[in-house]
């Protein structure tokens, strides 16, 4: 693999059962991520996303005290509060039940994709990379919206020197 | 609108199963989708790239004559470099070896037979949302580009065009200066006459009011001498092609020198120019001419603003890093539109302020400028004004 361009990507992992979280470890840092949170405590995610501000969620569906619905739930209500303006957080759902009802479920829930379990090792590097690569666009849209706000007060200002 | 941009995006189906492209196509168009092509021929993809300029390619591998991979490869080919084209491959269940290959190729994501519908929608939706976003950044990156250009142009012509008038400003100013220069040489010949003549008449007529009338002319030759006088140094002081001689000049001289040769209007007026000094304090360091032309001036100004029988003071002192001096008299003080104007003459459109200042303080800052020092004017209460030259040591 060539080098990876996401690697200081914050990725945040959700599971109650560390072994999975061990494993999505392992395996991303094989692919170079440096920059990984985890938890198997669902009721801190809120806290998390303030403090650690992820790129990208990997989030399982069927945790104890508060599921992963409930996560989403909790995320969009207090999305205002927890995510800055204009911001785009993917949430990729970990999840070993592939009925398409819990799919759609967690899809109107927030969910932008699907690891189903146990894992496809390609699947899983493929997805991350893919929602990586679509915040990281965003993120370099609302940049490019700033440096041409700052482009054009700069025009202004040089303009202003001149009459 | 990112839902509505994406609703016209142009998705190539390419599957050898006529079934899979119209399970595909029905799929689509219950999600909104109007704009999709297929073909159950891969050997015809690279041609439909061309004409159709799809957004997405849900690619089988598959396939006879030309398997997924090939397809991929020879798209590679065409495609330009930094476009995002995303091919989501439909794949039985295959082995991770040939997803990575898969991968390698071009493959963006896949979809694994039987279709979950969910999910086809959603694979679909995410790449379609990621090659939006690249596009607009291209789009803003070159709308950005020329934006920039154009103001960049703008902002060169505005330039060119102050260039220019800076320029003709320029030759104007310069052409008054030398009209200034040819008028004061030219009035100083004539005046010869005129001062000459005056005298031998003074000496030779004793008629009483005659005698008045050439007081009077004399006066106003003397004026006329003193503003070609001026008006010639200010030039030369303007062009920078005044020589400056620096020394050290004593203030006692410049201050007898200056009430000197301001004697008639001093006792005209009857008024007392006081002079006080700090006791170290002996010379300023500057140009003598000159500097005796400031104090000429501006002991001038003092009388001419003074009452009659009043004072006028002139104090000296020194700080740690400069020498002031003070003109200060008693008279009515500067007018507003006069404070603002001191400094400036013969401006285009702005009639002369004051007949008796005349150049005298636009002289006395020129050469103050020369100095490197400063002219300060200001109005005292109750009435009178101060002017201040201050010399940096």
């Amino acid at each position: 693999m060539s080098e990876n361009k996401f690697k200081h990507s914050k990725i945040l992992i959700v599971d109650d059962l560390q072994t999975n979280i061990d494993i999505l470890v392992e395996l991303l840092e094989m692919d170079g991520y440096k920059n990984i949170k985890t938890t198997v405590d669902s009721r801190k995610v809120i806290e998390l996303i303030k403090t650690y501000s992820p790129d990208i969620i990997l989030l399982d569906l069927i945790m104890p005290k508060l599921n992963g619905f409930e996560v989403m739930e909790l995320i969009k209500n207090e999305k205002e509060k927890i995510l800055k303006y204009d911001s785009y957080l993917p949430i990729l759902v970990l999840t070993a039940d592939v009925s398409p009802q819990t799919k759609l479920k967690a899809l109107n829930a927030g969910a932008k994709d699907f690891l189903t379990k146990p894992f496809d090792f390609v699947e899983v590097r493929l997805r991350i990379k893919n929602l990586l690569e679509t915040q990281y666009l965003f993120q370099l849209m609302k940049e490019k919206h700033k440096t041409f706000e700052d482009k054009v007060i700069t025009f202004l200002k040089l303009n202003d020197e001149w009459y | 609108m990112i839902n509505a941009s994406l609703k016209n995006a142009k998705i190539l189906i390419v599957d050898d199963h006529i079934a899979n492209i119209e399970l595909l196509e029905g799929v689509l168009e219950q999600a909104g989708y109007n704009n999709t092509l297929s073909t159950i021929d891969p050997r015809e993809v690279v041609g439909l790239y061309d004409s159709f300029q799809p957004d997405l390619i849900l690619l089988d591998l598959m396939m006879p004559y030309m398997d997924g991979y090939e397809v991929m490869e020879k798209l590679h080919q065409i495609i330009p470099p930094k476009t995002y084209l995303p091919i989501l491959v439909i794949t039985a269940e295959i082995s991770s070896d040939a997803k990575k290959q898969a991968l390698s190729h071009g493959a963006k994501d896949f979809l694994s037979k039987p279709f979950d519908i969910d999910e086809v929608i959603l694979r679909i939706r995410n790449l379609l949302e990621t090659r939006y976003l690249h596009q607009l950044l291209q789009k803003q990156n070159r709308t950005l580009e020329s934006k920039v250009l154009e103001r960049t142009r703008e902002l060169n012509k505005a330039y060119q065009e102050i260039m220019i008038a800076n320029r003709e400003l320029e030759m104007l100013e310069n052409a008054k200066l030398e009209f200034l220069s040819i008028i004061s040489h030219e009035i100083r010949t004539p005046l010869n006459g005129i001062k000459g003549l005056t005298e031998i008449l003074k000496n030779s007529i004793d008629k009483p009011d005659l005698l008045e009338y050439l007081n009077y002319l004399e006066q106003s030759a003397r004026r006329l001498e003193k503003f070609s006088t001026q008006a010639l140094l200010i030039t030369e002081l303007r062009t920078k092609v005044y020589r400056m001689e620096f020394d050290n000049v004593s203030i006692a001289s410049l201050y007898t020198n200056a009430t000197k040769n301001n004697e008639i209007k001093i006792k005209e007026k009857n008024v007392r120019v006081e002079y006080l000094r700090d006791a170290d304090l002996l010379g300023i360091n500057g140009d003598s001419n000159l500097i005796q032309i400031c104090f000429d001036c501006l002991i001038d100004n003092a009388v001419e603003y003074s009452a009659k029988n009043s004072e006028v003071l002139v104090h000296t002192y020194k700080d740690e890093n400069s020498i002031t001096i003070e003109f200060t008299d008693n008279g009515v003080g500067f007018s507003k539109i006069a404070l603002k104007n001191l400094f400036r003459f013969f401006r285009v459109g702005e009639k002369h302020i004051d007949k008796n200042i005349g150049l005298n303080l636009a002289l006395v800052k020129l050469i103050m400028d020369a100095h490197k020092g400063e002219i300060k004017v200001v109005n005292n209460k109750p009435n009178g004004a101060t002017v201040k030259l201050i010399f940096r040591n």
